[in-house]
């Protein structure tokens, strides 16, 4: 249950950035999460709803993007999206692999709105 | 609407903590082992059985991290180390933070080596630097030999694998050779100790490359 931990810092950067824009409003934090971080989508958006209701951020949604594994192997040279990590390539079975993708863990962008703020629904966050 | 692009690290925060830690531990000459498992493999009793082995030759203080009670740095008290005991109150793993506080309490002018006992736990712990020189992660023959494969994330930040409970390979189905290759797979450059915290076997190689690790810090 790292993910209170996580919601946290990812509190604290909105925070930290949103200085630059008195009286304006977050609609939407985005964040990029790769797989590999163990880190699970559902349970962060929980701890992060239960840390921002009743707070600034209370109607500000928050948009994993929950990035795939992507390796090359630098045997055959492919490069291949995996699902499940068997730390070897899918065509040649070589290990020497490097990891391309899904190790990220950081916030991506906001979106700040100007004006009004609005309650937090579902489709909060979609374009 | 704006998009406004922030592209900074989630945990940046406990990563500039973490790094003002290492350079502390690095002008007091201390090495940092963070010793993360999942609970039970036995970290305690091998930090027991080491600190037994190389309290003559290397000063050193262990922070133990734990979800509730002190019982394990009782136990490491009882051998007149110095010990901190850091209770989360829930919280699954340390941070740099608890450590940096930590230290207020221990006698950092004196000590070549501390041990951070992480909160038992495979997850969360290899998330968060604590400034540490490595990571290490311990494994016991009572568990799966497939856990390199379930928990990636540990045994890449890890650069030493201790297999611990070696006595009990006979009666689990603990396969070795599998193990191996399981690491190799994850982390390629992992060094790695057999042993049994219990019998001592095994321990001196371990020992030997504390030794040596503390060695070459001194000079």
């Amino acid at each position: 249950m790292h993910e209170m931990s996580i919601a946290q810092h990812i509190v604290r950067i909105a925070e930290e950035e949103m200085q630059k824009y008195p009286g304006d409003f977050c609609s939407a934090i985005h964040v990029k999460i790769g797989v590999l971080r163990g880190i699970i989508p559902d349970t962060l958006n929980f701890a992060y709803e239960a840390i921002t209701d009743s707070t600034e951020f209370g109607a500000t949604a928050l948009v994993i993007e929950h990035v795939p594994i992507l390796i090359r192997c630098n045997d055959c040279r492919k490069t291949i999206p995996i699902n499940t990590i068997d730390f070897c390539c899918p065509f040649c079975r070589s290990t020497a692999i490097s990891i391309l993708q899904g190790n990220e863990l950081h916030v991506d962008h906001l979106e700040v709105n100007h004006g009004h703020r609005h309650r937090r629904t579902k489709d909060s966050g979609k374009e | 609407m704006d998009i406004v692009t922030v592209e900074r690290k989630i945990l940046e925060k406990n990563e500039d903590i973490a790094r003002s830690n290492r350079a502390f531990f690095k002008e007091k000459k201390i090495i940092v082992l963070d010793l993360i498992s999942s609970p039970g493999s036995g970290k305690t009793a091998l930090l027991e059985k080491t600190l037994g082995l190389i309290r003559d030759d290397i000063r050193t203080a262990v922070i133990e991290g734990d979800v509730q009670t002190d019982r394990d740095a009782q136990r490491i008290a009882k051998l007149n180390i110095p010990v901190v005991q850091i209770v989360t109150n829930g919280g699954c793993h340390l941070d740099a933070t608890l450590i940096k506080n930590a230290l207020d309490n221990l006698p950092v002018d004196s000590l070549d080596l501390i041990f951070i006992e992480n909160v038992g736990n495979l997850v969360c712990p290899a998330e968060f630097d604590l400034g540490e020189n490595q990571k290490i992660v311990i494994m016991s023959a009572t568990e799966g030999d497939d856990k390199p494969l379930k928990y990636p994330l540990a045994f890449q930040v890890a650069s030493t694998c201790v297999l611990n409970k070696i006595d009990l390979l006979p009666y689990v189905d603990f396969d070795v050779a599998a193990f191996r290759s399981n690491l190799k797979k994850v982390n390629p450059k992992l060094q790695t100790f057999d042993l049994s915290a219990k019998t001592g076997e095994g321990m001196e190689g371990w020992v030997e490359w504390l030794k040596d690790f503390q060695n070459q810090i001194d000079q």
